[in-house]
């Protein structure tokens, strides 16, 4: 008989255990905000992880000075649910809804720093995404690619893939 | 804003490039010049229309036929562009998802050609589409006789022409053809140059001559006819002395024999509306497993017996959907399986008829899946002393339930899985706890809302099923509203002596936020001693057999989680879950 198809829905856990014995580790933002989080959630970020492991998880404060507090939330809710299995289009989608593509490009270094590879792949398809439409200069700026083709050069190479240059959307420079 | 951040190191961006459609790929070479090299780095070439249009305007097929013949030419040359100014070194696969056809066999030719000779092991050419006034691109490859990387060939709506070059696809392995006419001329080449051929699938081809299928490597065979309308009566003789699996499906009546000279054959599914000079089973000696399904026709006892005859070695057995017109006798020491779902029975045609019987002994039958709607109620007899799991639905009727009495009477049944009416759950309780050794049990109930009955029956049943370990209910009464909760503030109902010290895992789906299964998880919570886990839900979808499940229905219950968790969070001990989703 076939297993059941688990649900694709939103869950919501309500666990009344007892409190881990182990501590919770305090994560410290660039700009000194505390995030006590349960070791199961810096097991997700391999950065962390190692951080604790090297120390023989004597030391449980890990400051992070290169993630600020606007971003460490987002990081920590995605290996929340991740943990729990409900990642699923619908979170994905509504996760980076608000988040414009700087704000975006902002939580993927963070992840990079982190190293948290669920999360990396899914940034990656967001900013492939978001960049599908833009035009080369726009992408340039975005990943600071130093355009090194003299105008001639750079002419015949889209009079020769004309195609793939249409359909641009316009910049949108003011992303703040 | 933008400067502020540093810059993503070059493997980051990469990676992200690796995400982007061919179109957008393309468009990256323009960046710079060490960026110009990226896209070459594509090895997998994809075209269809998310590939080659832009991301948010990607158009619709037109009705009218120039408009078509434009985006076809237009997508034409985008291939063709893409392909001569591609600069990489390998490619892995290629695929067109694209109704192209003979006019632009230059360009289909250009990528072939440039495919194989990077080293492509996968052809893909998908051609189709609802138009008849396209002529279906020509498969022909003089060109392709000195290489042999490709091992995956699918080919729909091409044309091949007899006599066909197959030598090219010395190391093919998996062959799907699809939506084309084929005959022997075609085929015979194929098996002669294809000597590593282990997957074959005909899908919707006519065939318009006899075939016959020679290759002693081919391990698994599938012809689907479920949407050819017409064609000729064909022979299909198969010689393949390894072929493991065969699956035959037509929607209408066969027009095919299928004979077979394939002694290792374990594994057979036959979907069609009659079998007509059907197979003959005494060659498949080795035959393990058999799927019959949409048999309306001419499945009579000569059939089954002579099924089970000849395939001594019958471990799993199917019927599904199919129409039996005489009674039923299954003799088999070897059976493990047996599924008999959405069956009919007809002695009379005229007449509905209850004397129909299904006469099952076999010894070493383990599970038993049995599912039947209809008003007609064969007489079952189950002499099956090793069985241990079980599902049966025998319809939501109240007088449905007076088989099931001759299954409770096998009491060695460990895992049972059920659905059933509301009305006929009087009726089946008194069967249910004579269940002794239950350590699973499944039921799905189907019926309206009534506030009046509560869920004690399943505390009788677990009381009488002391090695319950896993208890699962599903509740479907179309109640969207709020009613559900009528009385929650009244006093609870109270089964003063139930205790189980087994019980492990509790799951409630569907309807399930109503008092009445409230009432029942407080019960549980509080006097099953071992409870670890117990889960609310709203699927709601049932089992039906074979497999499969029911779609959920729109209409969904009313569900909330914070009542649940209000109306148990003080019931929820140290060692137990409670989740609710």
């Amino acid at each position: 008989m076939a297993e059941e198809v688990s649900s694709q829905m939103n869950s919501l856990s309500i666990s009344e255990t007892n409190p881990s014995s182990s501590a919770t580790i305090s994560l410290v933002s660039g700009d000194d905000i505390v995030f006590k989080v349960e070791p199961t959630i810096a097991k997700e970020m391999e950065t962390v992880q190692s951080f604790i492991d090297e120390t023989d998880g004597k030391i449980t404060t890990i400051p992070l000075p290169n993630i600020s507090s606007h971003d460490l939330p987002y990081v920590i809710e995605y290996c929340e649910k991740s943990i729990a299995g409900k990642i699923t289009k619908e979170f994905e989608a509504e996760f980076v809804k608000k988040l414009n593509n700087e704000e975006v490009k902002e939580l993927f270094l963070a992840a990079n720093y982190l190293n948290i590879k669920k999360l990396l792949d899914f940034l990656s398809q967001v900013i492939a995404d978001r960049i599908a439409n833009k035009s080369v200069e726009y992408v340039r700026r975005y990943f600071g690619i130093e355009n090194d083709f003299t105008p001639e050069e750079e002419a015949k190479l889209r009079e020769e893939l004309a195609w793939t240059f249409t359909g641009v959307d316009p910049d949108d420079e003011d992303e703040n | 804003m933008m400067s502020e951040l540093p810059d993503l190191p070059d493997c980051v961006i990469s990676h992200i490039f690796s995400k982007l459609s061919l179109k957008s790929l393309v468009k990256t070479s323009a960046l710079s010049k060490q960026w110009y090299h990226e896209w070459g780095l594509r090895k997998d070439l994809n075209f269809d229309l998310h590939n080659m249009f832009d991301y948010n305007t990607i158009p619709k097929f037109p009705i009218t036929l120039t408009l078509f013949q434009e985006l076809q030419s237009l997508f034409a040359t985008r291939l063709d562009n893409f392909m001569q100014k591609y600069h990489g070194d390998m490619i892995r696969s290629i695929r067109i998802n694209f109704p192209l056809d003979a006019h632009h066999t230059h360009v289909i030719n250009g990528l072939i050609h440039k495919g194989v000779v990077k080293g492509a092991n996968r052809i893909e050419l998908l051609f189709a589409h609802h138009t008849r006034h396209i002529q279906p691109y020509k498969f022909v490859f003089p060109f392709l006789s000195c290489t042999n990387s490709v091992t995956y060939l699918h080919l729909r709506n091409c044309h091949i022409a007899a006599p066909m070059e197959f030598s090219g696809f010395k190391n093919l392995t998996t062959l799907v053809l699809q939506l084309l006419p084929l005959d022997q001329n075609i085929l015979q080449p194929l098996f002669f140059n294809c000597i590593y051929l282990q997957n074959l699938t005909l899908n919707q081809c006519t065939f318009r001559s006899d075939l016959t299928i020679t290759s002693p490597t081919l391990l698994h065979f599938n012809i689907n006819c479920r949407h050819v309308i017409g064609g000729m009566k064909t022979n299909i003789h198969i010689i393949a002395s390894n072929l493991l699996s065969m699956k035959y499906s037509s929607y209408f009546c066969p027009r095919h024999t299928l004979n077979f000279n394939s002694p290792m054959l374990s594994k057979f599914s036959y979907s069609c509306h009659r079998i007509s000079n059907f197979v003959d089973f005494s060659g498949l000696k080795n035959m393990k497993t058999i799927v019959l399904d949409r048999l309306l026709d001419c499945l009579q006892t000569d059939v089954i017996t002579h099924l089970f005859s000849k395939c001594l070695l019958l471990e799993h057995v199917t019927f599904n959907n199919c129409k039996f017109t005489c009674d039923l006798k299954i003799r088999s020491a070897t059976l493990l399986h047996l599924s008999i779902v959405n069956c009919l029975y007809y002695k009379n045609l005229r007449c509905y008829d209850f004397s129909h019987k299904l006469d099952i002994d076999a010894l070493n039958l383990s599970s038993f899946e049995y599912r039947s709607h209809t008003v007609m109620r064969p007489v079952i007899s189950l002499a099956a002393p090793k069985l241990f799991k079980v599902f049966w639905d025998a319809g939501f009727r109240k007088r449905n339930v007076s088989n099931f009495a001759k299954i409770a009477r096998l009491h060695l049944v460990q895992n049972l899985t059920m659905n059933m009416s509301f009305s006929q759950i009087p009726k089946l309780t008194k069967d249910l706890v004579r269940f002794q050794n239950l350590k699973q049990l499944k039921l799905f109930i189907v019926g309206a809302y009534n506030p009046k009955m509560d869920y004690f029956w399943i505390l009788d049943i677990a009381m009488a099923s002391q090695h319950l370990q896993k208890l699962s209910l599903t509740i479907r009464n179309g109640h969207t509203e709020r009613s559900h909760m009528v009385g929650s503030g009244r006093q609870r109902r109270e089964y003063a002596k139930f205790c189980h010290n087994e019980l492990k895992y509790v799951e409630l789906h569907g309807c399930v936020c109503s008092i009445n299964v409230i009432e029942l998880a407080s019960h549980l919570l509080r006097s099953a001693t071992l409870l670890k886990q117990i889960t609310f839900s709203s699927r709601r979808n049932f089992y039906i057999g074979a497999g499969r499940w029911s779609k959920d229905p729109d209409d969904c219950c009313w569900f909330q989680h914070d009542l649940i968790h209000q109306h148990l969070k003080h019931e929820v001990n140290q060692q137990c879950h409670l989740i609710i989703f």
